[in-house]
């Protein structure tokens, strides 16, 4: 069955994958090598929210959309048109039996309008709604609490097209709302009333984005093995998943900033439960017991990338480069003492997260995690980390800079994990690290991010130049 | 839900009877106090997930828990969660770390899988094991050496010192 799916205009990268985790978690039976199926509404571009997506059933069109953070609603579409006269057409060749069960007189109905790119009087909007007597409505208009929702989408008609390239035409869609979103979630956890916060807290809205990508839900175990200020796991604990946490840095685990202030207390501020487990570990040298395995149905991160937290490892600075040898702590020292750690790089680090990811996921599990990402002007193809155990299933990027973005990766377990696997992989992330060695240099990701680029320099200089707002902005929605 | 009550039925006998006495206000701060303890904890899920991983030991797990602080805590009971989690716990660990923690209701070899849909009260003591036994301060021990991961606050330090690694 076809639904109409409405987005809100932001975030364009993670729209689909989200309806597409969104689907699997509600039991949309997906052949495997497949994906949902999706269709453009005619003259569209891909970055139009309104888009047709084939589900199985209202009930998980429904699911989805009260779940979902980008989904503005799913509709049963009635009709459309380039214009009223055939929006009309369309309507009336639209079967009865699949019109008449919702206008019958017992029951109470409501039209509302909605528009993309442009605004409409409430006159206007009445005008639109009285040209629809052509529908035989016999139910009783009720604005507050009615039975059946219907809704009239309008897109702008005029040439510029705000917000979407100039491709695309006007469309007019009228339907029967199936599923709507509840977007209360986002002022209820948005960071600004958050207690404890870091520098690299997640927002609430790309947390619960990552929370559903993860499949996050009652009776699953979701590990976050960066968790800091824990705001990924929040967002998974509020979809009912347990949560687990671990991170190198004691302070912000263990003490944030007081009783009322730390991990725990974000936890609480919600009424969510508390995560089953945090702990102080180093994930370059995890203390899982020998044949634990398959334990977390996903893992959910921000790895530290150095822009603006870096990565710390156990062993000092000098002595991971060899200079001296690792020195022997006294006895009479050892309670108290807080051992030395030296920097992480990203590449090591993600190394690491694969292979702690191949070896605890269930199979099936997902892991999703952001991954920093050079913009290059030249449009090379970028290359994303890889795992024998992982297939990827969604890239979602989200534009930072003009010169650095992040892109949101979603892998599934699709091999179980064996230690001929894990030389496999080792062999893989050596290649990786070859082809990035220029990340390795220290600073990198860094430098690119903070210095000004020759290019900007230019720019300064002759201040004649300056780029107009472009209408249409893709991405940078 | 009792941190909330605990907390109203302080607030409503303050009202009632306006404290004069500095006593009660400490009494007050001291419950508080205690509330806020009751939350952080490690589990002993999370005992039977870790090992000492100091390089060249050979007998790293089941690390000995050395209690000072043991809190129950009630925990939402999901029977599928404990399912899924049944079938990954080393079952000795945990009823050998219940006992360290003075909880000694579990039965010493693991039943048959069987059991977790017929007997809701072995679940029941499993998910008390599980989540709801929490070491607040102490120490997890390495069984070979001896080395001591301190349990702060209910966080479990695992970083290794630099002639461990």
């Amino acid at each position: 069955m076809w639904f109409l799916c409405v987005f809100y205009h932001r975030l364009l990268d993670f729209r689909k994958p989200e309806v597409e985790a969104l689907a699997e978690l509600f039991g949309e039976e997906i052949a495997e090598n497949e994906t949902l199926q999706w269709r453009l509404p005619e003259h569209h571009h891909n970055d139009t929210p309104f888009h047709f997506v084939q589900l199985s059933s209202e009930e998980i069109a429904q699911n989805i959309a009260k779940r979902s953070i980008l989904v503005k609603g799913m509709y049963e579409l009635w009709g459309e048109g380039t214009c009223y006269e055939e929006l009309r057409d369309s309507i009336k060749s639209y079967p009865d039996s699949r019109k008449l069960p919702f206008l019958t007189p017992g029951s109470t109905f409501r039209i509302s309008v909605e528009t993309f790119g442009k605004a409409m009087t409430f006159d206007e909007q009445k005008d639109r709604i009285y040209s629809l007597t052509y529908i035989p409505f016999e139910g009783k208009v009720n604005l507050k609490n009615p039975d059946h929702n219907f809704f009239l989408m309008e897109m702008d008609e005029s040439e510029e097209n705000n917000g979407l390239p100039p491709i695309v035409q006007r469309r007019i869609f009228f339907g029967r709302e199936v599923g709507f979103a509840d977007r209360k979630l986002l002022p209820t956890f948005q960071l600004k009333s958050r207690n404890y916060l870091g520098p690299t807290a997640m927002d609430a809205e790309m947390a619960f984005l990552m929370a559903n990508q993860a499949k996050a839900t009652s009776g699953k175990l979701v590990y976050d093995p960066f968790v800091g200020t824990g705001s990924i796991l929040v967002s998974a604990a509020r979809f009912g998943a347990m949560t687990m946490g671990a991170d190198i840095d004691i302070r912000v685990v263990r003490d944030g900033r007081g009783p009322d202030c730390n991990v725990w207390s974000n936890f609480k501020q919600y009424g969510l439960p508390m995560p089953v487990a945090l702990l102080r570990m180093d994930n370059n040298l995890p203390p899982w017991r020998s044949g634990l395995k398959e334990i977390f149905d996903a893992i959910i991160c921000d790895p530290p990338y150095g822009v603006r937290a870096g990565g710390r490892k156990s062993g000092g600075r000098k002595i991971l480069r060899g200079t001296v040898d690792p020195y022997t702590v006294p006895e009479d020292k050892r309670t108290d003492h807080i051992p030395s750690t030296g920097a992480y790089s990203l590449v090591e680090c993600v190394h690491d997260l694969l292979n702690l990811a191949a070896r605890m996921l269930v199979m099936k599990g997902r892991l999703v995690f952001f991954f920093p990402v050079l913009r290059d002007e030249n449009g090379g193809e970028v290359k994303f980390p890889e795992h024998p155990c992982f297939k990827l299933v969604a890239v979602s990027e989200q534009i930072l800079s003009s010169r650095y973005s992040r892109v949101l990766l979603t892998m599934v377990k699709v091999e179980p994990y064996s230690e001929e696997i894990e030389e496999a992989a080792r062999l893989m992330h050596l290649e990786f690290r070859e082809n990035h060695l220029k990340w390795l240099e220290d600073g990198n990701i860094h430098s690119s991010v903070f210095k000004p680029s020759d290019a900007s320099q230019i720019h300064a200089d002759s201040k004649t130049f300056k780029d107009p707002k472009p209408k249409y902005r893709g991405k940078y929605v | 839900m009792s941190i909330i009550s605990h907390h109203d039925t302080c607030v409503f006998h303050l009202r009632r009877q306006p404290p004069r006495h500095f006593a009660f206000l400490a009494h007050l701060l001291l419950v508080a106090q205690r509330e806020r303890e009751r939350r952080k904890k490690m589990r002993l899920i999370v005992h039977n997930m870790l090992s000492c991983n100091i390089k060249g030991v050979v007998n790293k797990f089941p690390l000995l828990i050395e209690a000072e602080k043991v809190i129950e805590k009630e925990v939402d009971f999901n029977p599928d969660f404990l399912r899924h989690m049944f079938a990954k716990i080393e079952w000795k660990a945990l009823v050998d770390g219940a006992r360290s923690m003075g909880y000694s209701e579990l039965p010493d070899y693991a039943p048959d899988t069987a059991a977790l849909d017929s007997d809701e009260s072995f679940l029941r003591k499993f998910h008390h094991a599980l989540l709801e036994l929490h070491l607040d301060e102490g120490s997890i021990v390495c069984p070979e050496t001896g080395r001591k991961f301190s349990v702060n606050k209910g966080i479990p330090n695992m970083l290794l010192h630099e002639d461990e690694v």
